[in-house]
């Protein structure tokens, strides 16, 4: 923890720089992530990301140094080959958009790692520290190394603010965009550029091969918690930042471990909370969601089947035991006990000292559900030609779902008088 | 000038050339004062294909301003392609396009497009604000923010749809029917003068279909013409004033009483394979290109 507090308060200037250029990054990655992720355009990055390897390889030998100038430059060469490359597999001929990927993917991966074996077996000066690029060593950055990557992630960081309002119109509707004679080849540029340079701003620090998880992961669990723009880019950066200042710390805690990996963990960690936790879209939620309509249904129909017995001729404040409900009803005890007090807590039923009794709001809630019930098997029988014998089935569920205002609407439909009982009606058996 | 189906894009740009010449001298002899006054559009030879599949064959068509017209015709005659390449979003093989006698380029903001529902994820993050301010977006404002004053056009055009209360919600949320509205804010946020909208009907609730309507007279009584792919022949007629009737080549355009007629529904929707689908098989197999030279 000491270590931890240390660390934050950032008064070492060597760390101070590093946790920098790592917000910066986190920050620019997740952001352009987040209109690739709109445009379904994920898996791009981590192409592009791939690509990079050969690039960094021959500008190392071309340069014959290791100046990240010359490295981020052959990186972004071949990165933007790649994209190149996977758009003309895709114009013409069979090959679709996976393929492609694949294709290129491993296509410059390979040549890369081809060209890091030929580096390391031939003769080319101080070669130390080119593996870095490819999982990433945040605590290994010099500070030419952060002015370079630090820079390019604020360059992309900025442009993407400015271009937010048209990058929006883009991945929504680009065919909208093109007839009000807005440049969207440009602006398509403009994005398929700031994706690269992203990239390339986490070469080093957090290495190539999980560098596009940087990109995609923040904006897919940002996803689940907002369903506005200005939202999904906030939570996206804060998630990007996070990642990469958690990745900053463990690359100077543990010298020898790298940083990408660890970064992937805490996003993979942050994405498990919001696929569980987050409102709506989260399982939890969706769970509780479940769990209440199914409560709310187990209670409306024990509401619905005491109505039946009172509505068999007996008077509205009668006593029900539970033998008399259990006869006319095969309830599990355990059944009986969970929907009564979920039918007590709602204020339909009130218990009495022989068993139970409706309460007004329980009578007109029976009713009510009974009329929907009938309503909808009549429905069904007339207009839409539903064979008798299967109407009851789908009345036991839309009874509990139909609102006032379709209730008006099959009413409607169905010519009804608006003081119509379904006493008056035959009752229709299962 | 007789311009052939398989001339080069440069024969093609010099015909454009030579047309535009000619159309000034037409203008110095006083003889084009009323056509290009009067008509919104004027697309001349215009041929387009898909996978070298004529879609489009050599239609040739005017269209008035200040009416509401109807492109009418059976499935894959070619509706909405006509509507894009008018608006310049597919490649033509062959012809031209002019808005009020100028090319697209002179009239971009003048022109308003109304996409077809389905052709957008209605599930991505925007609400219905954000959506309508698209309507506002310029090439003179890129890079800057929209001004208060196009947030109050944006607002205004909410307000005619009926979707105020709707605002700020998320698209993803709305219905079917609110959501053809949005896209119809959009456009009227726009202030064009000639609007272009692929199926608004489909997919639309009675309510929606009634505002929309009701929307399109205001803006014909406003002088502004409004364009729409349309594939329902039952509610045409009571819709549009001008109909054109389409089935790859160009069957009839003209006042709707003078359109629909047996003949011309007849050959727009009759059974028989046409000559020209059959010609297309042969063509999309040898990949011949329409408007490029004959392969040698």
């Amino acid at each position: 923890m000491h270590d931890f507090l240390e660390f934050m308060s950032l008064r070492e200037p060597s760390v101070r720089y590093v946790v920098l250029s790592c917000v910066l990054l986190g920050a620019a990655a997740s952001m352009v992530g987040v209109f690739g992720f709109l445009r379904k355009r994920s898996l791009v990055g981590e192409t592009v990301a791939h690509s990079m390897l050969p690039g960094i390889g021959l500008a190392f030998i071309i340069s014959g140094s290791r100046d990240p100038i010359y490295l981020v430059t052959g990186a972004v060469i071949t990165g933007w080959m790649s994209m190149g490359f996977m758009n003309w597999l895709t114009r013409k001929g069979p090959i679709k958009v996976d393929l492609a990927l694949a294709i290129t993917l491993t296509g410059f991966f390979a040549i890369g790692i081809g060209i890091m074996t030929y580096i390391q077996r031939g003769s080319f000066g101080d070669h130390s520290g080119l593996d870095h690029y490819i999982f990433g060593r945040a605590a290994a950055m010099e500070p030419s190394d952060i002015r370079v990557f630090g820079g390019l992630a604020a360059f992309v960081f900025v442009s993407v603010l400015l271009l937010f309002k048209e990058f929006m119109g883009l991945c929504f509707n680009r065919e909208f965009l093109s007839v009000l004679g807005l440049p969207v080849r440009f602006l398509e540029f403009a994005i398929s550029f700031l994706t690269i340079l992203a990239i390339s701003s986490g070469i080093k620090a957090v290495g190539i091969v999980l560098m596009a998880a940087l990109m995609i992961i923040p904006a897919a669990a940002a996803r689940y918690w907002t369903g506005s723009l200005r939202w999904l880019l906030t939570l996206a950066i804060s998630f990007g930042v996070i990642a990469g200042v958690a990745g900053a710390y463990i690359s100077f805690q543990a010298r020898s471990l790298p940083t990408g990996p660890f970064i992937v963990i805490v996003l993979a960690l942050i994405t498990a909370i919001s696929v569980i936790f987050a409102p709506e879209k989260g399982l939890f939620s969706r769970w509780a969601k479940k769990k209440r309509l199914s409560r709310r249904v187990a209670a409306e129909n024990f509401v619905k089947e005491v109505y039946q017995i009172i509505e068999k001729g007996k008077d509205k404040n009668s006593n029900i035991s539970k033998s008399e409900f259990i006869v006319h009803f095969h309830y599990s005890p355990r059944l009986f006990f969970r929907s009564l007090r979920w039918a007590v807590a709602r204020g339909w039923i009130v218990p009495a000292v022989d068993g139970m009794k409706l309460t007004q709001r329980g009578f007109s809630k029976g009713e009510e559900l009974n009329r929907l019930h009938r309503l909808w098997e009549i429905y069904l029988a007339r207009k839409a030609q539903t064979p008798l014998e299967k109407v009851h089935h789908s009345a036991e569920i839309i009874e509990h779902i139909l609102t006032p205002e379709l209730e008006a609407e099959i009413r409607l439909e169905l010519d009804l008088c608006d003081n119509f009982s379904p006493q008056n009606e035959i009752h229709i058996k299962a | 000038m007789n311009q052939s189906v398989f001339s080069s894009s440069k024969v093609q740009k010099k015909s454009e050339f030579v047309g535009s010449l000619r159309h000034t001298f037409e203008i110095m002899e006083g003889k084009s004062k009323m056509s290009s006054a009067e008509n919104a559009i004027e697309i001349e030879n215009l041929m387009v294909s898909y996978h070298h599949k004529p879609v489009l064959w050599d239609i040739q068509l005017s269209l008035p301003a200040g009416q509401i017209i109807g492109i009418i015709g059976p499935n894959g005659s070619g509706k909405t392609t006509l509507l894009k390449s008018i608006m310049g979003l597919l490649p033509l093989d062959s012809g031209t396009v002019r808005f009020f006698g100028k090319p697209i380029k002179e009239v971009r903001g003048r022109l308003s497009y109304v996409p077809q529902r389905e052709s957008v994820d209605w599930d991505f993050p925007a609400n219905v604000r954000d959506v309508v301010l698209m309507g506002r977006y310029r090439k003179d404002n890129l890079f800057k923010r929209l001004s208060k004053e196009d947030h109050r056009i944006a607002n205004e055009a909410i307000e005619k749809v009926g979707l105020t209360d709707l605002a700020k919600r998320q698209i993803a949320q709305l219905s079917g029917g609110q959501q053809q509205r949005v896209f119809i804010a959009r456009a009227l946020a726009q202030q064009a003068d000639i609007y272009l909208m692929d199926e608004p009907f489909v997919g639309v609730d009675a309510a929606t279909e009634d505002a929309i309507l009701k929307l399109l007279a205001e803006m014909r009584d406003e002088g502004k013409t409004v364009i729409i792919v349309h594939h329902d022949l039952q509610t045409a007629y009571s819709t549009f004033d001008w109909v054109v009737l389409l089935r790859t080549r160009l069957i009839a355009s003209g006042p709707k009483s003078e359109v629909f007629t047996a003949k011309n529904l007849q050959n727009a929707y009759g059974g028989k394979l046409s000559i020209l689908s059959r010609l297309g098989d042969i063509l999309s197999e040898e990949e011949i290109e329409l408007g490029k030279k004959e392969p040698s």
